[in-house]
Formats: C-alpha cells, structure tokens, sequence
C-alpha cells in the first residue's frame, strides 16, 4: 500500500535529493581531480624509471608536470572550499544571506550537473549590499529547481543568466534561458518548486518573452522586512 | 607487431593528456582529445584499436558517442571510464556494447591490461 504523502514529507525528501546531486557532483569533480594528480604523480614515477635506465632527466618537463600537480591541488582545495562553505550556509534553518554571495555558491556547486546537460550559468551582476533573511536550504534548492526546470529541456549551448534585484519588500529572482520543456515533461518538477516556494513565504512565474525564451521569476518574502 | 593505437577521450583534458602521455611512453600510440565531437572528428581521418571514454561529458555523453563509434568503426573496442564508486554504470555498458570498464582514478597497469586484451594482444 503506498502512503499518502503530504506536502513537509515531500519537502523533506526533496533536501534530501538536492543535497546527494550536489554532494554527488562535488565528490565526482574531486574524483576527477584527484584522478589527474595521480597521474600526473605516476609520469613523474615513469620519468624516474627511465632516468635510472639511464636516459637522461628531462627538466623542462619535470617542471611541467610539478606545475601541473601544483594547480590541480589547487582545484582541488577549492573544491574542498567550496563544498565546506556549502555545509556551514546550511547551519541555522533561518538566516540572513548575502544574495550576491548565495547565488554565486550555488551557480558554482551546480555548475558541473548543468554542463553536462549543456546548460551553461552567468550571474548578472547583483548588488553585494542586497540581503535576506530565509531559510539558506530552500533558497539554494529553489534555484536549483528552476536550473533542473531548464535542464529538462536542454539545447546544448544555452546559457542561463541568473540575476537578483530588490523591490520594495520583495527580492526578485530570474533565471532567464531558453525555451523550457512542455508542462507535462515538468509538471512535477513545477509541484516542487511550488512547495519549496511556498515554505519560504513567497511564490513563482513563469514568463515567457516575445522572442519564446522563458524564464522562471522567483518573488520572496525578506523575513526582516517582513518584521518592520 | 605494430603498436596498439588508442584514442582516449575525457572532458577533463588534463587527464586524457596525461594518460595519453603515459601510454606513449609505454609503447602505445595514443591521443587524447577533450569531447566526444572532437572524437567523431578524428575517427573520421584515423582509426584506432581501442578507444577510452569517460562516461559522463558535456554535449554528446559517453554512451551515446559509444554507439556512434560502433556505427562508424565497429572494429574499434571499446573501455568506458566511469567516475562512480559502483561497478553498476560499468556492468551496464558492458550490456551496452562496451568491451569493458574502469572506475577513476584508475590503475595504469590495469589500464594497460585492458587495452591489450581488447586489443586482442
């Protein structure tokens, strides 16, 4: 028998979803890395081997592949950055968030799972001094739902630009790309999206322009503003 | 006995480059390109023995460039590079026509091993 399933039980399954995807594709770019470092360290071993048969140590590219090793651990910190910032935005269920700072987080931390899809993101500029107060969790999984809305329906090459701006007790979201997929092949992903929005106070769009692009407008509720 | 020719293809361009490098040192011949339209391109103009693909890239993925080969050059084996800590994916494109798989990061020995089998050498 399948048991009736409400709205907080959906939410709760949905986190849990959005945050395997995201921790799913941070450990494959670490695996990636990782991947490269080792071997990069195995050429530096196969150098080793042949200069004590005795040819002659190439210097030039022993200092390649150390450049090489050097930039990956970098990549590879800051992946390890990124993912550790990701976790520590997720500590109170309430708080206030930089907007600019948020957006970038998770535009990076979806970055992999989009260009797979052919889905490539851009941040319009937004205001650093924007801010709300929400809960960090449903905000990063609200935009990444509206990232899998265009996902499911990819052209390759298509950018989405994501921007921010404040009204007067209301901060705008738009993630504005191509044509989404028909209402059917997302119905479901539109449910989620309409619960996730509807827990953080505020509600959702979809537009479309003259052109037949579409974007998705996210409206929420500033919880400081809504105090004063 | 001519080398064993390989083209290896990974969107993460420093590693097809330095297995690439790699199995050249080892007797091969191999290339490594970056995407799975750069591969079409070139197995156009050569063939290869075996290829490697990694599963998942952008654009046109790793199965799908897998069945296009086997269109195109169904001599060529084909080893799939899987990035995930399951040999679920790989068993399921051995099904899908692959000669076989490697979870990342890889073994060169077992790389080679590979190569060599398929290759029939």
């Amino acid at each position: 028998m399948i048991m009736p399933i409400n709205k907080e039980q959906i939410l709760k399954d949905q986190a849990m979803i959005f945050l395997g995807k995201i921790m799913a594709s941070l450990s494959h770019e670490l695996n990636n890395t990782v991947a490269i470092i080792k071997e990069y360290n195995g050429l530096l071993d196969d150098l080793l081997l042949d200069a004590r048969k005795g040819s002659p140590i190439d210097d030039k590219k022993v200092e390649r592949v150390s450049k090489k090793i050097a930039s990956q651990t970098e990549k590879g910190a800051e992946i390890i950055r990124r993912f550790n910032k990701f976790a520590h935005s997720l500590d109170n269920p309430i708080s206030s968030i930089g907007l600019n700072y948020m957006l970038q987080s998770i535009i990076a931390l979806s970055r992999r799972l989009t260009e797979i899809k052919g889905i490539y993101l851009k941040l319009d500029s937004v205001d650093d001094s924007l801010s709300l107060k929400t809960s960090p969790l449903l905000f990063q999984q609200a935009i990444f739902q509206c990232f899998e809305l265009f996902m499911a329906n990819a052209d390759a090459n298509t950018q989405l630009i994501i921007s921010a701006e404040k009204t007067d007790d209301k901060i705008l979201v738009e993630i504005a790309g191509t044509k989404l997929a028909d209402d059917r092949a997302i119905e479901s992903n539109m449910q989620i999206l309409d619960i996730i929005m509807e827990h953080l106070n505020g509600s959702f769009e979809k537009k479309t322009g003259s052109d037949d692009n579409q974007s998705i407008v996210l409206s929420l509720q500033d919880l400081n503003a809504a105090r004063t | 006995m001519n080398p064993i020719s390989v083209l290896l293809v990974d969107d993460e361009e420093d590693l097809s480059l330095v297995l690439a490098e790699r199995l050249e040192m080892k007797g091969f011949i191999a290339r490594g390109v970056v995407s799975s339209e750069e591969a079409l391109d070139l197995i156009e103009k050569e063939e290869f023995d075996v290829m490697i693909i990694d599963i998942k890239m952008p654009g046109i993925g790793g199965l799908d460039l897998m069945q296009r080969v086997k269109q195109k050059r169904p001599e060529t084996q084909i080893i799939l590079f899987t990035g995930h800590g399951t040999d679920k994916e790989g068993e399921t494109a051995i099904d899908d026509g692959a000669y076989d798989y490697l979870i990342k990061p890889i073994k060169i020995e077992d790389l080679i091993a590979k190569i060599e089998k398929a290759a029939g050498k």
